[in-house]
């Protein structure tokens, strides 16, 4: 932590600021080749969980090959829009994955830009996906671009405002975010499965034994680019996700509101005194952030990426707001980083998930939970990488006595 | 805020830093190559299941996955089994959500699956999509009828006649009863919902004819999953003087199971064999999917499909049945029992499916 480039007032900052903002400097400070490091070596701990349970180093390196096709990565070797190819069809089911991925990573990131840290990812992510269905269903024969546009807008706003009430709670009576925003998401999520949930409100009104809501009508369904409609191919959510990446750093880089958060973010002192109000803008960022989140789960429902609906049972299973933590962390908080975080998980869910699930190399019943060991093994290390940064810095410390006595209070104190 | 900082880390001004990150560069470029040649090294061979011969049948998990308490495992069983007998090919593909059925039916008609079958009713509009999309492909469905997935020319319902599993355990339950003073017995539903109604129908028919005036409690938790709901409706029934209570609710009847245990009561299993859950179980009402799943593999394979109709499973060709019996139970029961069994088979006796 000695150099930490171009900008010196983020370290002084983070001197003094919050848990949040002290990590992402000592993240930012790593550059690229960290997070590169980190899935690497995330990789092969994998890769030797693999070889212990198998009993077989080759077993580890085909189930490598198998989430490599798996997510459509080889379709790189042989190139084709053709979705009867099962590459390109995979591609195109990672890209469906990525473009939930891209929306929760930013909503983490821009959290994190102000100092916070959402957890709350995931029950903003029902929060929009239910709204998307209510109204999807409900509001049937509308013009389609009108009720598309509708469902978008209220999913996306119902979410940030599930989020602003976080925000509200920090700024006024100073709850912690990461306890309210994690109870706002078990409250979403028993909600949720109440909603879904047999003789539930938004309960399937064809199959009432069936605990899925109703599939959205035809109206609010985003038009897919590839793949054949209603097959699950990747619709325009995945251009409305790019679009939300400049967004987020237009918002973040260019706008006075981008400034006043990343000032909250790296001292709520030192904005304040600055004439910066803070409460309003931790207001402002939680409900930014719950926006982005809402916006994804809108968009996977209004897309099919569940056939348009969405079950009771898939409520415990859906993770993606909590990936979205590891993503902006591998993305270092920025509009491209979580970009490339969501593309590198994306490919790692869709094609362990799918390249080990339905293939011969792991028996099927160890299949899903050895895949969650694996995803979970490489959250955990991308997660850890700033104790692999610290291990690195404390090299360098020992190699290189102080030269300057100004360094080492700074080393500690970041 | 982007770009700048990401590429900070090759921005130094120190001359020992550079050197350090050269070396990270490096092994981080050298390990990505490695990885990227040991995958293209693998990726030029075909998967060695693509090249086998024989009858191809692929089932699709619901989101449980294959390891869950039995309903996907047990038709995984039978799908291996079934692939061996006939020496054909078995692609178990397993899902995690629902957003898996879609890519999972694709890899099956991509593996060149003859017969695909789906684990479960939560399966059903994917496999109505692709059984219209594919006509030359088979399909069939676990647990429900052939009409709730439109009744098409290819596809196959596997269904159960639990009542007939139901009306078996209710013998023991109300002998059980009798024995222990009160001729009450109770059920902690699921939802109320016709698979869920058929093995009580049965159960509730039995107990009176084993032991006439035998009293029958009913609740529905509408939960499938939650146990702490379960056993409140098995303290509920208790306090009413159930004595015994057959759980049909999953994971949520569970609960039920060891609060009977733990109020000195009894309690039955459902579809899987439960004889571990609690230290008091008399018995567990059996739904052989694997026999199911089984039976269907060898018949499709032997262009036997029954095109746009049920099957049916039940006591006579072994698709239902009981578990294994406590050790408390005396001989004259399970004597009384297989009466009952072998009338049903008979077609002498028949409990109804459906709760009035």
């Amino acid at each position: 932590m000695t150099d930490p480039g171009p900008s010196p007032s983020p370290e002084q900052a983070a001197a003094a600021g919050t848990l949040a903002a002290r990590i992402a400097l000592k993240q930012r400070a790593g550059g690229i080749l960290v997070p590169v490091v980190t899935v690497v070596f995330a990789l092969v701990m994998s890769g030797i969980v693999l070889a212990a349970t198998q009993h077989s180093v080759h077993t580890a390196l085909v189930a490598f090959q198998e989430i490599f096709d798996g997510a459509g990565l080889n379709w790189i070797f042989h190139p084709t829009t053709n979705l009867i190819d099962i590459s390109a069809y995979n591609l195109s089911q990672t890209l469906l994955q990525t473009t939930t991925l891209i929306l929760t990573g930013l909503s983490v990131a821009f959290a994190f830009r102000c100092g916070m840290f959402n957890i709350g990812g995931q029950g903003q992510y029902f929060v929009g996906l239910v709204v998307a269905n209510w109204l999807g269903v409900d509001f049937a024969g509308m013009n389609p671009f009108a009720h598309i546009l509708l469902c978008i807008v209220a999913g996306t706003l119902a979410a940030a405002a599930w989020a602003g009430i976080a925000g509200v709670l920090k700024a006024t009576v100073g709850a912690h975010e990461v306890i309210s925003t994690i109870m706002l998401n078990w409250i979403a999520f028993w909600v949720a499965s109440w909603l879904f949930g047999a003789g539930g409100p938004l309960q399937n009104s064809t199959q009432p034994t069936v605990p899925v809501s109703n599939q959205v009508s035809s109206s609010a369904r985003l038009p897919d680019f590839w793949g054949a409609q209603g097959f699950q191919g990747v619709h325009v959510g995945l251009f409305i996700a790019l679009a939300a990446v400049v967004v987020f750093w237009v918002l973040l880089n260019r706008t006075t509101l981008g400034y006043e958060v990343r000032a909250v973010g790296f001292n709520p002192d030192a904005a304040a005194y600055g004439g910066i109000n803070v409460k309003k803008n931790l207001v402002r960022a939680m409900a930014i952030s719950g926006a982005f989140a809402g916006l994804a789960g809108a968009l996977d429902m209004l897309g099919g990426t569940t056939n348009y609906q969405f079950g009771q049972l898939d409520i415990p299973f859906s993770q993606v707001g909590f990936i979205g933590i590891a993503v902006a962390l591998l993305g270092r908080n920025t509009a491209l980083g979580t970009l490339f975080g969501a593309l590198l998980f994306g490919s790692l869910l869709y094609g362990s998930f799918h390249g080990l699930g339905s293939s011969a190399v792991i028996q099927p019943e160890l299949a899903g939970n050895l895949t969650y060991i694996i995803q979970g093994l490489i959250v955990l290390f991308i997660g850890a990488d700033v104790l692999i940064l610290y291990v690195w810095n404390s090299r360098k410390k020992l190699r290189r006595p102080p030269a300057n006595p100004a360094q080492p209070a700074k080393a500690t104190a970041a | 805020m982007g770009l700048g900082s990401l590429a900070i880390g090759f921005t130094t001004k120190q001359g020992g830093h550079v050197r350090v990150r050269r070396w990270m560069l490096a092994a981080g470029v050298a390990a990505i190559a490695a990885a990227i040649a040991v995958g293209t090294a693998l990726g030029s061979g075909k998967s060695p299941t693509a090249q086998k011969a024989g009858y191809r049948a692929a089932l699709v998990s619901d989101v449980a996955g294959f390891n869950d308490n039995g309903f996907n495992k047990n038709q995984l069983k039978g799908l291996q089994k079934a692939a061996k007998a006939i020496s054909g090919t078995a692609f178990p593909i397993v899902s995690h959500s629902s957003s898996d059925y879609q890519p999972n039916y694709n890899q099956a008609v991509h593996d060149n699956a003859q017969l695909i079958i789906a684990a479960g009713f939560l399966l059903g509009d994917t496999m109505k999509q692709y059984a219209t999309q594919y006509p030359n492909i088979k399909f069939a469905i676990t647990d429900d009828p052939v009409s709730a997935v439109g009744g098409l020319k290819n596809e196959e319902g596997i269904t159960y006649a639990t009542q007939e599993g139901g009306c078996l355990v209710g013998v023991l339950a109300a002998k059980m009863a009798q024995k222990m003073g009160k001729k009450i017995i109770g059920v902690a539903g699921g939802l109320k919902i016709p698979p869920v109604d058929s093995y009580i129908a049965g159960y509730k028919y039995c107990a009176a004819k084993a032991v006439k005036g035998t009293k029958v409690k009913i609740q529905y938790s509408g939960d499938f999953n939650d146990q702490t709901k379960c056993a409140t409706i098995a303290q509920n029934e208790i306090n009413q003087g159930a004595q015994v209570i057959f759980q049909v609710a999953g994971l949520c009847g569970d609960g039920a199971l060891k609060e009977a245990s733990k109020l000195h009561k009894w309690g039955i299993g459902v579809d899987a064999d439960e004889f571990k859950v609690a230290n008091r179980i008399l018995t567990s009402a059996l739904k052989k999917t694997d026999v199911g799943v089984y039976d269907t593999v060898l018949g499709a394979s032997k262009g036997k499909f029954k095109g746009g109709k049920d099957l049916l499973f039940n006591l006579k060709n072994n698709g239902v049945g009981v578990g294994k019996i406590s050790k408390q139970v005396p001989k004259s029961w399970i004597t009384l029992m297989n009466s009952f069994k072998s009338k049903i088979i008979h077609g002498k006796l028949k409990p109804p499916a459906v709760l009035k």
